[in-house]
């Protein structure tokens, strides 16, 4: 396949700000007439594809135009809950973490304030005492 | 005759022109796009982001029907065809058409001649 039809295709797979059903199928379908095009010019360049087929943006654009408004409020009401969605959970994540960091850094604060205590141990041996039990096993 | 005709209906002639190259049979996308330059001497081209719209449109409403046809060993084709009734939605864009640009023959033919005021004095 020829590079500059793979160039001209991702290009216009880049200019699509969404890529829900409907733009793949119009993608498939616009790719098969590129490709049409492609199989009868072979030697057919990129600025070639471009006049023929249009600037990748205005052929998201044109595409865009043919729709009915309903569809751009669905896009839309879309776009407005999922950057609502979006908003919310980096809030919440974020809330967490000040929480988090805000306990490590009392914890942290406590063990440095801490003062180091030492347990004295002493161990008394009673050597009397342990002389009569050895006197004692040898009777 | 009519009473009025809405504006909004005019992405109608896209429709019209697809419609109207079905009726004489089965086309694919490219194909579409190709006719409507030759038949247009090269006049008119429908860039693909209005063609594939108008096509799922009419298909949607059921105007049009869709068939995958293999061409080849790998490569496929959709090719359209007009249901019985996309040929009645055609009759009535038609004549919508026609109202319309007799209409506006109408507008563009007319010479505005302002009535001389009178001075009564």
């Amino acid at each position: 396949m020829n590079k500059e039809f793979d160039k001209y295709v991702h290009s216009v797979r880049s200019a699509f700000p969404y890529f829900r059903k409907s733009e793949k199928r119009f993608f498939s379908d616009f790719c098969t007439s590129v490709n049409e095009y492609a199989e009868e010019h072979p030697d057919c360049t990129y600025e070639e594809l471009e006049t023929n087929f249009g600037h990748p943006k205005d052929i998201v654009i044109e595409y865009y135009n043919q729709m009915e408004p309903d569809v751009y409020f669905t896009i839309i009401k879309k776009t407005k809950s999922i950057r609502y969605v979006t908003i919310t959970a980096i809030a919440v994540l974020l809330t967490l973490f000040i929480i988090a960091l805000s306990m490590i850094i009392s914890e942290k604060r406590k063990y440095n304030k801490a003062e180091i205590t030492y347990i004295d141990t002493s161990i008394t041996v009673n050597e009397q005492n342990d002389d009569d039990i050895e006197g004692d096993d040898f009777k | 005759m009519k009473q009025n005709y809405n504006f909004k209906r005019g992405k109608n002639n896209i429709d019209m022109i697809l419609l109207k190259i079905l009726c004489n049979g089965d086309f694919y996308g490219y194909q579409l796009s190709q006719l409507i330059k030759e038949f247009s001497h090269e006049m008119i081209s429908i860039p693909e982001g209005s063609l594939y719209p108008a096509l799922y449109k009419l298909q949607d409403n059921g105007y049009i029907s869709a068939e995958k046809r293999l061409v080849g060993k790998r490569q496929e084709r959709i090719y359209y065809h007009i249901e019985p009734s996309g040929r009645d939605y055609l009759q009535t864009i038609l004549s919508d058409y026609e109202y319309l640009t007799t209409a506006i023959q109408y507008i563009l033919s007319y010479q505005y001649a302002p009535q001389e005021e009178t001075e009564d004095e």
